[in-house]
């Protein structure tokens, strides 16, 4: 697939983040028309590319990483799109988008390692596919938590300090941004929660190697008990909500990311190097 | 018909008179109007109404129902015809509430609506006016920042308070010292309703007092420190110092995030930088924000208010008694009546028709009044939109038509 399409939607998600902060700065309508045009503009292009290039792979589950990272990207767009139709929540969407740019830019930055085991199937596997679709949209709820979080402590940081900015008059009241925040965590949770059911299901009938030592896997499952962690806490105790919440979504973020791009080229996991072969000849692995 | 407003507000008539003011029925005021709703907050008492009756005449009986005293100026405001619409609107997009921008008022006005559609007092014209003033009250929300760009210092407390806390509705609010800023601080939080206010005062009866006024959930204390313990908002207007450091690190280890303002000068609210859930403010940071908001606020207001002034005139000119709407009405109706009289002279003149020979004659009779008549209306509802004198266009046009 040509790169162009994938950048042309990169620029255009800057040239929306642009627009939106300028609409955030001076409230001019034609400033927001620009951003929210922009933003379509970029969807377009972005679906458009994430179609064409299933479709040309003859598959529509994510395959390898990048493939993964193609269908995440959109899904954090999607996210965007329905934030940007409350004006209060418009500076998560000036988080995202960027990093959706940066995704985006580094599409064809390269494959991780050579594959390291081959697991054929007989049918395709429902499990294998769930837990990989699972997953990765529990991933971009946890990013959009991230970047609900930035601007949570921003906010809160400014108070403390008695910084009276236009991010404290346009954003909406500490707590409501918590609450928001819980939610998004919750929904996060509970996708990777089942994505990690279906990937057990999966890995003890196909996966040879002793995968519950896979280091990628026991860092999802640490991944996991982070979140548990803060939000069962923060159900008992209002001591574990709005600072401490946004402290672990951000730091659950970086673990995502390190998950996600990191681990693959730093640490020797089996997981990503798992090809597995099934009845019509489509390639498989867990992103 | 005459539409017209009565009101006091917090800015023309002290608690108590709005007070009393709010114990007045509004059928015995106005008993044969057409269309009538009360409106009743903590911060305004107001009438609408489209009555025969004349509001000065009403607002004289009110003011000797409420007992005002004669030899005073009365405080209730008259609002008449297009200036009640503006009124309206005004009120309903809060551009008139004692913390402007504030939204509550919004609800309160669609509440009293409510009430009075379901008690049947509500016509067309009102019908009408309330609703458009629900869309400009949205309108301006979504257009300016005026809710956000509070100048006065309690307002700006409150909208604070609202952005670290939340909702103030749930919350409870305590405050020390019911000295001038006190009692203003008081009522400003007071106006946006929350759960329970606790007061303190060294004079008992001064907090006694104003706890009688407020129609909230109203405690006064005897202890500065037991408004601490009860209070998510602590608003500090005494002339010596009540919440110590000591105070604070407690209130910072409840749990739940606390609001503490300081209004005196000198502090009362000892400082302390390193709490993690408790938000303390003082004087002079309102006096910052208060500061910036000034210089923003003037363009903001602008903005709400041509917003508004658009909406009411182009409201007025279907509302009026010489609306274009009511010119038209009229002309249908002079036209439907001439040609009800040529068709039964018509009939007479023809003898023996069959009916259904006579219906397609009426109804193309009707048709043709009706293709007459579009084009001149199409044109003149074109013109009185696009031109100032609207007023004179709509008399040119009833001449003509002689209606």
């Amino acid at each position: 697939m040509s790169v162009f399409p994938l950048v042309a939607a990169a620029i255009l998600y800057l040239a929306a983040t642009l627009y939106l902060s300028l609409y955030l700065r001076n409230l001019s309508l034609r400033c927001l028309r620009f951003g929210r045009f922009f933003l379509l503009a970029g969807f377009i292009f972005h679906i458009l590319c994430v179609v064409f290039y299933f479709f040309e792979a003859g598959h529509f589950i994510p395959t390898t990483p990048s493939e993964g990272h193609l269908y995440f990207t959109l899904l954090l767009s999607i996210g965007c799109l329905a934030l940007n139709f409350r004006r209060s929540l418009f500076f998560v969407v000036i988080v995202i988008l960027p990093l959706i740019s940066l995704a985006l830019f580094l599409f064809h930055t390269g494959e991780p390692a050579a594959v390291s085991e081959v697991v054929s199937l007989p049918t395709p596997s429902p499990w294998l596919r769930t837990h990989i679709l699972l997953t990765i949209v529990g991933e971009a709820f946890f990013v959009l938590g991230a970047a609900i979080s930035v601007v949570y402590l921003i906010a809160e940081r400014q108070l403390k300090r008695r910084e009276f900015s236009g991010l404290i008059a346009r954003i909406p009241s500490l707590p409501s941004f918590d609450r928001f925040l819980s939610e998004i965590l919750s929904a996060g949770f509970v996708l990777l929660t089942l994505g990690l059911v279906f990937g057990i299901i999966f890995a003890k009938s196909h996966w040879r190697v002793d995968w519950l030592k896979d280091p990628k896997v026991i860092f999802c499952v640490l991944i996991w008990v982070l979140y548990a962690g803060i939000l069962s806490l923060r159900k008992f105790s209002p001591f574990y909500r709005g600072h401490r919440t946004a402290v672990i979504a951000v730091v659950g973020f970086f673990s995502v990311l390190f998950l996600s791009w990191g681990m693959d080229y730093f640490v020797s996991s089996s997981h990503p190097r798992l090809m597995i072969i099934e009845q019509n000849n489509t390639q498989k692995s867990p992103p | 018909m005459k539409v017209w407003a009565l009101g006091l507000d917090f800015r023309s008539a002290p608690l108590e008179l709005r007070a009393k003011a709010a114990s007045s029925d509004p059928l015995k005021l106005v008993p044969h109007s057409s269309e009538l709703i009360f409106v009743s907050t903590c911060n305004r008492v107001e009438i609408y109404a489209v009555s025969e009756v004349d509001a000065i005449l009403v607002k004289k009986a009110w003011a000797s129902d409420c007992g005002f005293n004669a030899k005073l100026e009365n405080p209730i405001q008259v609002f008449e015809e297009a200036d009640m619409v503006q009124h309206l609107f005004r009120v309903t997009a809060s551009m008139d509430s004692m913390v402007v921008g504030e939204t509550q008022i919004t609800s309160q006005i669609k509440r009293a609506y409510e009430d009075a559609v379901s008690s049947n007092h509500v016509g067309p014209i009102f019908h009408r006016c309330f609703q458009r003033a629900f869309q400009v009250a949205k309108k301006v929300r979504q257009r300016t920042e005026v809710g956000r760009l509070a100048v006065s210092i309690p307002s700006i407390g409150v909208k604070l308070a609202e952005k670290v806390l939340g909702s103030l509705q749930t919350k409870s609010v305590g405050i020390l010292g019911l000295g001038e800023i006190g009692r203003v601080a008081a009522e400003h939080f007071a106006s946006i309703r929350p759960k329970k206010i606790f007061l303190f005062n060294r004079t008992r009866s001064v907090a006694d007092e104003m706890a009688h006024h407020f129609d909230i959930e109203t405690q006064v204390c005897d202890r500065a420190e037991e408004v601490l313990h009860q209070s998510d908002v602590i608003v500090s207007a005494a002339d010596a110092v009540l919440v110590k450091k000591e105070d604070l690190r407690e209130l910072d280890q409840r749990g739940n995030p606390v609001f503490v303002l300081d209004l005196s000068v000198p502090r009362s609210v000892e400082v302390l930088s390193d709490l993690e859930r408790t938000f303390t403010f003082g004087i002079d940071d309102l006096q910052k924000i208060a500061e910036e908001n000034q210089s923003l606020r003037s363009q903001e207001l602008y903005k709400a208010e041509q917003i508004i002034e658009e909406e009411v005139k182009s409201c007025w000119i279907e509302l009026s008694p010489a609306s274009i709407s009511q010119t038209f009405g009229r002309l249908t109706s002079k036209m439907e009546k001439m040609t009800m009289e040529e068709l039964s002279t018509l009939r007479a003149r023809l003898g023996s028709v069959s009916e259904k020979d006579w219906a397609q004659i009426e109804k193309m009779a009707y048709r043709l009044t009706s293709k007459v008549l579009q084009d001149p209306m199409k044109e003149l509802r074109l013109q009185v939109e696009r031109n100032a004198e609207s007023e004179s266009l709509l008399q040119f046009f009833r001449n003509i038509f002689k209606i």
